[in-house]
C-alpha cells in the first residue's frame, strides 16, 4: 500500500487525523459481535463536511472502500469493515449547529452523541428520544438513520418520525439534502422529498449509499410529571397481550418490557465502572469486562425475586396540567389492569429506587450496557414481530437454545411496542465469553440458527446486520436485486461500505 | 393507434370485455378537474386521450399488460379514481394505455392484531372506513376529498387531513407495498418481502425501497397492486347514521370545538400550544370562505354567508377523542380551555349546528368538496413551515392575488394544517374557478403557475408539493446540487424505457 | 325540464372526477361489499358508463364539437336505467344532476335524426304508434277491472267526473295479465278504506314517461299538456298514482312543462299510510313474515328534482316502512343500500326493452343483497321492480318470495 495515499489523506484532514498505525487499525477492526475481524487500511477523522467530501472523492479515484464510523456502538458489526478501505471516523463532526426551542428541533452533525446532546437540551426543557439499548456515547444521527427503535416508539409521532431533513453525502462527493427543501428560516419541516421519500431509501443502509453528515432531529419536552408503573407478567405472551391493551388506549409515553434477566442486569451494581457506563464506553471493541463472582451472585439474587416479565409504563405529563394527566391515565390504566387480570405496582422484586432508575434511563439510557458484562459479550436477536407471534418466536428461540445446551434462563429479553403495539420490537440476547473459543463457537452457531428459525416463523430483521443479511436477502424475492441496481447507479465503483447488506 | 397484434395480446391477458380502443371510451379518461387536463381539452389535444383503456383484475394481469407495453414502447398510466389536482392520470403523449384499476378493489385483510389493512388499489376511503370502524380501528381520516376517492393513490401522494395532527400525513400510514415493475417483476417492501413474515412491518430489509414509490412518484415507476395500510384505535364506536339531512351526529367519544380569533397571530399561538400540548386528534385553521363552501347546505346560502362574513375570519377547530376514556376527554377539554383563555380566543358553540357537516367530514368525508359547487378547485400556493410563518405565507399569497384578476377563494386566510404534533405546518391557498369559462380558468391557472413555479425561485417557504417538472428543476438548486439527477437515476433503474406515466416527473432520454 | 344539451355546458365542464356518482354516499356506507350505486359502471367497469364519463366527458365533448355520434355513444347513453343515484350523490355535493344531461343527450340524438339503439328503436316506434309502451290499445285499459269482485268494481266511479280523487292507474296493467293484480290491489285498498275514487278507464293516457326516457321530448310534452288539461278540466284535486314511474313523472317532470297543475300528486303508499294512521284501514290479521324492502328509484331519488341542499329530495321512504310496521307479524330487516342509496332493480328507463341483459344482471345483484339480510321475502311497490326482481328470483332459483306491499296490506286487513 502506497504511503502517498496516507499523505493525500493527511493533506485533507491533517496529519494528526490520518493513520495507518496497526494499533489504531486494530481498534477499528472488530467489535464484540461475531462479525469477522477486518482491518481498515487507513483511519481518518475529518473535522468538516468538506473534508469528508474530499475523502470520498479521493476514494472514488483510488477505488478504495469507504467505511463510515461514528460511535461503533451498534454492537453487531455494522461499523466493522468488510474488506478494508478508508475508515472515516465522524466523531469530530460533532457540532450542535442549533437548537430551536420553539419548534423542538436541533440540527446536529453525525458525531453528536446522546451524552453530548441531552445536557444541552435540558437547558431548554427538551429531550432527545433515545433507544434504551444505546449507550450515551452512541451517535444520535446514526441511531436514527439506522432505525434503532427509540424508547418513545409506542407513540406514533414522537417515537417514529424522528427527524425532518438530513444531508447525504453521495458516493460522488455531492451533498444532497433530503426532505422538504430548507429555507432561510428553517430546515426542519418534514423528511419528504424532493420528489420521493429519499429519506427512507438511505435509512438502514449502513453507509452503503453515502454518509449522512448532519440531520435536523425532532425533539420533545422533558416531563414535568412522571409516574412509572410496573406490571408483572408470567409469560411473554401475557406481557404482549397486556402491552397491546395498554397501547390501544394510548396510555403513557414510554412502554416496554424486560424479562427477569434484562431487568436484573439493568439494576445490578457494578462498582468501579460507573464512569465507563456514563460515558458509554463500558462495552469496548472486545466486549465488556465480565462481572465478578460477587456481581453474578447479586444478579442471580435480584433475578430470583423478579417475575418472568415486567412491563414498564411511564405516564408522562408536560407543561399543561401534568398531574391531572397522570391522574386520569393512572385510573384508565387501572381499568385496563382489571380487564387484563394484572396488577399495577410501584416496583418489582422489592427493588428500591427502580422508578427513578427508569426515569433516568428513558431520558439518557446507559444501564443496558451492563448486560454485556454477564459473560463479556452479548449477541442480540433484534427483530420485529406481530404481537400474536411473539410468544411463538420466543418458544422457538428457546428450543434452539436447548439444542445447543444454552440455558434459557440466560437469554435476555426486551420488548418494545412500536406505534401503539402494531408490532413488537424484540431483542433476545445470548451471552458468551469471547475468550472461550468453544463457547463462542457454540453461541455463534446458536445465534445463526435461531436467526433463521425466527425469520422462517415470521420475525423480521429489518436491520440486516451480520448473518442476517444473507438470511434476509436470500428470502426477499427481488428486493436485493433492485437494491443492487440502485447501488450500482449511485455508487458504480462500489466504494461505500462494500460487503454490507447485499452488496 | 394501437397495432392490432398488440391489442390482441393485451386482450388475451385481461379478456375481451376489459379492453377498449373505442373513441367514446377513451374520451372518458382524458380529463379531470385540474389545469393540465382542462386546458388540453380546450385545445382538443388528442395526445391527452389514451389510445387504450385496460382493466386488469389481478396482479398477474397487470404484469401481463405492463410487459406488453414495455416491449412495444407503449406508455402506461395507472389510474384508480383519477381525481387529483395536477392531472396526473391524463396522458401526455400518444401511445398511452390508461390502466384502470377499478377491478382491483378488494380489501384483502384487516388485521386487528397488527392494526393494518391490506388493500388493492381501488379501495376507497369510505370502504376501508366502513369496515375498520366496526372493528374499533380506523385509517386516521379522509383528506377532504370525497370518500369515494382511492385511499392508496391519495396517501401515496401525501394526502393530508386535520387528523395529521395526531397521525401524520398520509405517507406515514403506509406499511408495505407490492408493486409490478414495467418489466413485469414483482417487488415487495417491508416485511411483505418475506412470505413467512406477512405484511405487518413497514421498513426494510435494510434500505427501505418503499420511499421511492411514496410522495411524488406519480405512478412513474411501477403499478402498486397491493398495499398494507396502518390503522389506529378508533374510539367512536359504531358509525352513527345521518338521520337529519346534512346534520350527521358526531361519533361517540369525540368532542368538537370551534374557536374564533381576532387575528392570525393569536390563532397561530393557539394552534402551536394545542399541537405541542399533545391533546386532540384534529386541528385546523379555517376561514369564512372555506367554511361556507364546505358546510353550507346550498350554494346560494354558501355565497350569501361568504359575502356577508358569516363565519369568523380566523377560526380554528379542534376535535378531541376519548381513546382511553371520558376522563381523557375531560382533561383535554381543560387543557384546551386553558389555551383558548390564554390566547384570547372565543368558543363559538353557536356555530356547531351551522357546521354540523364536520361531524361526518372530519372522519369520513362526504360533503367536504362541496366548495366545488362553484366549479373546480386548485391550489395556488402551498407552503410548509412552522406555524409562525403563517403571516408571511398569507402576505405572499396576497401578492399573488394583487397580481391577478381572479379571486382567491380563501382570501381572508389560508387553510392551515399543523402536522405531527406541531413539528410543521402546511398553509394552503386555493381558488375555485368555473372550468366552463375559459378566461376564468386561464386566470386561475396563471395564479397557480405564479404560486407554484414563479415565486419559489425566491427563497421562501414555498413548496412544490407535486414535484413535477418544472418545479423539480427549480428545487434542484435549492436542495443542491441536482435532485433531478438522482430522481432520473432511480427512474432508470425501475423504468429504463420510460413506460410508466412519462413526462409527469422526469422524462428519460431514449 | 330537459334543456338543450348546450345549456348544460357549465355542469359538463365542472365535473371534477371525484367518483361520487359511482359509490354510496360516504356517511351512509355500512359495508364495503355494498358500495356500488351505478349499475352500468358496476357492470361494465369503463368510466364511459358512469355519469362522470357521460356528463363530464362525452356530453362536454359533444357540446364542444370534439366528438360526433357513434354506435358506442348511443349505446352508452341509452344503456342506463337513469336510476338517479348519481343525481343524489353528485347533487348533494355540487347541485348537478347528471341524468338531466343524459336525457338531453338522448333528446339531441333523436333531434339529430338518429334512432335509439338496440331494442329501443322498436320500442320507440311502437310507443309512437300505440301511445303506450305495451303495444296495446286504449280499450284494453280496463281489462284489469275484470278481475275485481263486483262489489269492489262498483266502488269505483267510472269516469271520475264526480270525485275529486282520481286513481291514475297507468299503463302497466296492459303489460300482461299478471300485472293486473297490482292495479286491482291498489283499487281494493282504497275502496276498503272508504275512499271515493274515480278512474279514467279507457280515457286514460300514458303519463309520457317512456317517451321522455327515450328522448322524445316533444311527445312527452304533448302527453303532459294533454293530461294536465284533462285533469284540470275534470276538477281533480288529488291525483293518486300507483306506478312509481307515473308518480315521478307527474311529480317531478310535469311541473317543468310550464302548465299550471291544479291538483296534488300523491302516491298510493303515502295515501295508504295516511289511511292507516287515520284508522280507516285496520290491520289486525298477522302476516308472519321476515321481509326486506326494496326502495324503487322512482319513489325515491327520481321522484323529485329538488336541489339536495334544500332537503327537497322528498322520497317516499318512510310511508312504506310505516305500512310494513303496521302489519302484525312483519319484521323488517333493511338492506344496506336503502332509501336514497337504493340499488336500482334494473328496470329503470325501460331498460328491459332495450338492454335486457343489463336489466337482469342489475336485478341479480339486488337479489343477492336482499338474500344477505336473511329475510325470507322481498317487498317492494313498483310494477317494474316487481317484474324484474321477481323474474330474477325465478331465474336464479332463489328461495326468497317477492311481495307487492299492498298485497301484504290486504292480507293484513
Amino acid at each position: 500500500m502506497s504511503d502517498s495515499i496516507l499523505e493525500e489523506l493527511a493533506a485533507i484532514v491533517g496529519k494528526d487525523n490520518a493513520s495507518d498505525d496497526p494499533l489504531v487499525l486494530d481498534k477499528y477492526s472488530r467489535d464484540q459481535s461475531f462479525v469477522p475481524q477486518t482491518r481498515p487500511n487507513y483511519v481518518v477523522t475529518p473535522g468538516t463536511v468538506a473534508e469528508v467530501q474530499e475523502i470520498v472523492r479521493l476514494a472514488n479515484k483510488l477505488l478504495m472502500p469507504v467505511v463510515p464510523y461514528s460511535s461503533g456502538t451498534d454492537f453487531h458489526g455494522g461499523a466493522v469493515p468488510s474488506i478494508g478501505g478508508i475508515l472515516v471516523n465522524l466523531q469530530r463532526l460533532n457540532k450542535i449547529t442549533y437548537i430551536d426551542e420553539r419548534n423542538w428541533h436541533a440540527l446536529i452533525e453525525a458525531g453528536v452523541t446522546y451524552a453530548q446532546l441531552q445536557p444541552e437540551l435540558e437547558k431548554y426543557g427538551l429531550r432527545v428520544a433515545a433507544p434504551l439499548t444505546s449507550p450515551p456515547s452512541a451517535s444520535v444521527l446514526v441511531d436514527y438513520i439506522e432505525r434503532n427503535p427509540v424508547v418513545t416508539a409506542p407513540d406514533f409521532v414522537f417515537g417514529n418520525e424522528l427527524f425532518s431533513t438530513y444531508d447525504m453525502l453521495m458516493p460522488t462527493g455531492e451533498l444532497f439534502t433530503i426532505g422538504h427543501p430548507p429555507t432561510q428560516k428553517s430546515r426542519a419541516m418534514a423528511p419528504d422529498g424532493p420528489a420521493f421519500d429519499f429519506y427512507r431509501l438511505y435509512m438502514g443502509s449502513q453507509g452503503t449509499f453515502g454518509i449522512v453528515t448532519q440531520m435536523a432531529i425532532r425533539l420533545l419536552p422533558l416531563p414535568t410529571a412522571q409516574k412509572v408503573i410496573f406490571i408483572p407478567a408470567e409469560t411473554v405472551s401475557q406481557a404482549t397481550h397486556i402491552i397491546q391493551r395498554i397501547e390501544r388506549k394510548e396510555l403513557g409515553l414510554e412502554c416496554f418490557a424486560f424479562n427477569s434477566f434484562d431487568l436484573a442486569a439493568l439494576v445490578v451494581d457494578i462498582p468501579g465502572e460507573d464512569d465507563k457506563l456514563k460515558k458509554g464506553t463500558y462495552v469496548g471493541n472486545r466486549g465488556a469486562n465480565p462481572w465478578t463472582e460477587e456481581q453474578v451472585m447479586q444478579f442471580e439474587s435480584i433475578r430470583g425475586n423478579l417475575p418472568p416479565w415486567t412491563i414498564i409504563v411511564c405516564l408522562t405529563g408536560w407543561a399543561r396540567r401534568a398531574d391531572e394527566k397522570l391522574a386520569y391515565q393512572e385510573l384508565d390504566l387501572k381499568d385496563v389492569a382489571v380487564e387484563s387480570g394484572c396488577e399495577l405496582k410501584n416496583t418489582v422484586g422489592a427493588i428500591t429506587g427502580l422508578s427513578n432508575i427508569i426515569k433516568e434511563e428513558v431520558i439518557l439510557p446507559g444501564r443496558m450496557q451492563k448486560r454485556f458484562g454477564y459473560k463479556g459479550s452479548c449477541h442480540g436477536l433484534m427483530f420485529h414481530s406481530s404481537p400474536d407471534t411473539v410468544g411463538l418466536l420466543e418458544a422457538a428461540i428457546y428450543d434452539v437454545a436447548c439444542k445447543y445446551n444454552y440455558p434459557t434462563s440466560d437469554i435476555g429479553g426486551y420488548l418494545l411496542p412500536i406505534e401503539r403495539a402494531r408490532t413488537i420490537y424484540c431483542e433476545f440476547d445470548f451471552h458468551c465469553n469471547l475468550d472461550d473459543a468453544a463457547e463462542s463457537q457454540a453461541v455463534k452457531a446458536l445465534y445463526k440458527e435461531a436467526s433463521e428459525v425466527v425469520v422462517d416463523m415470521g420475525g423480521f430483521f429489518d436491520r440486516p446486520y451480520g448473518p442476517w443479511a444473507e438470511i434476509m436477502y436470500s428470502r426477499s424475492g427481488t428486493y436485493a436485486e433492485y437494491l443492487k441496481k440502485l447501488k450500482n447507479k449511485s455508487d458504480p465503483n462500489n466504494i461505500m461500505n462494500p460487503g454490507k447488506l447485499c452488496f | 393507434m394501437i397495432e392490432p397484434h398488440v391489442y390482441q395480446a393485451i386482450a388475451a391477458v385481461v379478456g375481451p370485455d376489459f379492453i377498449s380502443d373505442d373513441p367514446m371510451v377513451r374520451q372518458t379518461y382524458s380529463k379531470d378537474g385540474a389545469f393540465p387536463g382542462i386546458m388540453k381539452r380546450y385545445k382538443q389535444d388528442p395526445s391527452a386521450i389514451p389510445d387504450l383503456v385496460v382493466l386488469p383484475a389481478s396482479t398477474e394481469e397487470v404484469q401481463g399488460v405492463v410487459r406488453i407495453a414495455n416491449r412495444y414502447g407503449l406508455k402506461v398510466i395507472p389510474i384508480s379514481t383519477g381525481a387529483n389536482m395536477v392531472s396526473l392520470c391524463i396522458p401526455s403523449e400518444p401511445g398511452t394505455i390508461s390502466l384502470d384499476l377499478k377491478r382491483m378493489d378488494k380489501i384483502l385483510e384487516i388485521n386487528e392484531d397488527t392494526m393494518t389493512a391490506t388493500i388493492q388499489p381501488y379501495v376507497s376511503f369510505a370502504r376501508i372506513q366502513a369496515e375498520t370502524m366496526k372493528r374499533g380501528l380506523w385509517n386516521g381520516g379522509t383528506p377532504l376529498a370525497p370518500g369515494s376517492c382511492g385511499l392508496l393513490s391519495n396517501i401515496i401522494n401525501s394526502g393530508t387531513w386535520q387528523s395529521s395532527l395526531a397521525y401524520g400525513v398520509g405517507l406515514r400510514s403506509i406499511a408495505n407495498l407490492t408493486l409490478v415493475l414495467p418489466n413485469g417483476d414483482i417487488l415487495k417492501t417491508g416485511s411483505a418481502t418475506i412470505p413467512a413474515c406477512g405484511n405487518f412491518w413497514c421498513q426494510g430489509p435494510g434500505p427501505d425501497l418503499k420511499g421511492i414509490f411514496e410522495f411524488c412518484n406519480h405512478g412513474g415507476m411501477a403499478v402498486i397492486v397491493e398495499a398494507t395500510m396502518k390503522l389506529h384505535p378508533w374510539a367512536g364506536g359504531e358509525w352513527p347514521q345521518e338521520t337529519v339531512y346534512n346534520r350527521p351526529p358526531l361519533p361517540a367519544n369525540h368532542r368538537i370545538y370551534y374557536v374564533e380569533y381576532p387575528d392570525i397571530e393569536p390563532m397561530n399561538e393557539a394552534m402551536y400550544e394545542i399541537a405541542h400540548s399533545g391533546i386532540g386528534t384534529h386541528l385546523n385553521g379555517a376561514s369564512n370562505g372555506w367554511v361556507t363552501g364546505m358546510t353550507q347546505q346550498t350554494e346560494e346560502l354558501a355565497e350569501k354567508r361568504w359575502h356577508e362574513g358569516f363565519f369568523p375570519r380566523h377560526m380554528i377547530y379542534v376535535i378531541n377523542a376519548g381513546i382511553s376514556s371520558t376522563r381523557q376527554l375531560d382533561h383535554e377539554e381543560n387543557v384546551l380551555r386553558d389555551i383558548v383563555k390564554e390566547t384570547g380566543g372565543k368558543f363559538r358553540d353557536d356555530l356547531n349546528e351551522e357546521m354540523a357537516t364536520w361531524h361526518g367530514d372530519a372522519f369520513r368525508d362526504g360533503c367536504g368538496s362541496r366548495f366545488q359547487r362553484r366549479g373546480s378547485f386548485s391550489s395556488i400556493k402551498l407552503g410548509c413551515g412552522h406555524i409562525d410563518n403563517h403571516r408571511e405565507f398569507y402576505e405572499r399569497s396576497q401578492d399573488i392575488v394583487m397580481r391577478h384578476s381572479h379571486y382567491m377563494f380563501d382570501e381572508e386566510t389560508p387553510w392551515v394544517y399543523i402536522f405531527e404534533r406541531g413539528y410543521y405546518a402546511l398553509f394552503e391557498d386555493d381558488t375555485v374557478f368555473d372550468q366552463s369559462d375559459y378566461e376564468e380558468a386561464s386566470s386561475a391557472r396563471d395564479m397557480n403557475i405564479d404560486g407554484f413555479v414563479r415565486t419559489p425561485k425566491q427563497d421562501l417557504l414555498d413548496l412544490g408539493y407535486y414535484y413535477m417538472e418544472p418545479v423539480l428543476t427549480i428545487y434542484s438548486p435549492r436542495v443542491g446540487p441536482n435532485a433531478k439527477h438522482w430522481v432520473t437515476q432511480i427512474k432508470n433503474v425501475f423504468d429504463p424505457n420510460d413506460t410508466m406515466n412519462p413526462g409527469k416527473l422526469v422524462r428519460l432520454e431514449q | 325540464m330537459i334543456k338543450e344539451l348546450e345549456e348544460y355546458r357549465h355542469w359538463c365542464w365542472n365535473c371534477f372526477r371525484d367518483s361520487t356518482c359511482k359509490h354510496v354516499f360516504t356517511w351512509h356506507l355500512k359495508n364495503a361489499d355494498y358500495d356500488d350505486i351505478c349499475p352500468t359502471l358496476t357492470r361494465y367497469k369503463f368510466d364511459a358508463y358512469s355519469s362522470q364519463g357521460k356528463m363530464g366527458d362525452l356530453a362536454r365533448a359533444m357540446i364542444e364539437g370534439e366528438i360526433e355520434w357513434s354506435d358506442k355513444l348511443l349505446e352508452v347513453i341509452y344503456q342506463d336505467p337513469l336510476c338517479g343515484a348519481c343525481d343524489y350523490n353528485c347533487g348533494r355535493i355540487t347541485e348537478m344532476q347528471p341524468t338531466r344531461v343524459i336525457q338531453a343527450m338522448r333528446a339531441k340524438a333523436l333531434k339529430d335524426g338518429l334512432n335509439p339503439p338496440g331494442g329501443f328503436k322498436t320500442f320507440l316506434d311502437d310507443l309512437r304508434e300505440y301511445m303506450n309502451p305495451f303495444r296495446k290499445h286504449d280499450a284494453e285499459r280496463i281489462n284489469w277491472m275484470k278481475g275485481l269482485p263486483a262489489s269492489l268494481a262498483d266502488g269505483i266511479s267510472g269516469t271520475g267526473t264526480k270525485t275529486k280523487t282520481l286513481l291514475y292507474v297507468g299503463c302497466f296493467p296492459l303489460r300482461d295479465p299478471s300485472a293486473e293484480k297490482m292495479a286491482q290491489d291498489a283499487a281494493t285498498v282504497l275502496i276498503k278504506a272508504g275512499v271515493d275514487v274515480g278512474i279514467l278507464g279507457e280515457k286514460e293516457r300514458c303519463c309520457g314517461n317512456p317517451s321522455l326516457r327515450m328522448g322524445d321530448v316533444d311527445s312527452f310534452h304533448a302527453f303532459a299538456k294533454e293530461n294536465i288539461k284533462m285533469f284540470n278540466d275534470m276538477g281533480i284535486e288529488k291525483l293518486v298514482t300507483i306506478c312509481p314511474f307515473c308518480y315521478s313523472t307527474f311529480k317531478r317532470d310535469y311541473p317543468e312543462v310550464g302548465e299550471k297543475m291544479n291538483f296534488e300528486v300523491v302516491h298510493i303508499l303515502e295515501f295508504t299510510d295516511e289511511l292507516i294512521t287515520q284508522g280507516k284501514l285496520k290491520l289486525t290479521k298477522p302476516v308472519n313474515l321476515n321481509v326486506t324492502y326494496h326502495d324503487p328509484c322512482h319513489l325515491g331519488r327520481i321522484s323529485d328534482y329538488g336541489i339536495s341542499g334544500t332537503g327537497a329530495f322528498s322520497g317516499i321512504y318512510e310511508p312504506p316502512r310505516n305500512i310494513l310496521n303496521s302489519i302484525p307479524g312483519i319484521t323488517l330487516t333493511e338492506m344496506d343500500r336503502n332509501r336514497d342509496d337504493s340499488w336500482c332493480c334494473g328496470a329503470g328507463s325501460w331498460l328491459r326493452d332495450g338492454y335486457l341483459e343489463l336489466a337482469q344482471w342489475t336485478a341479480d345483484k339486488r337479489i343477492e343483497e336482499a338474500e344477505s339480510t336473511g329475510a325470507e321475502a322481498l317487498v317492494t311497490y313498483c310494477p317494474h321492480c316487481e317484474e324484474n326482481l321477481g323474474e330474477a328470483i325465478q331465474r336464479n332459483g332463489n328461495k326468497m318470495k317477492m311481495y307487492d306491499l299492498l298485497d301484504l296490506v290486504l292480507q293484513g286487513l
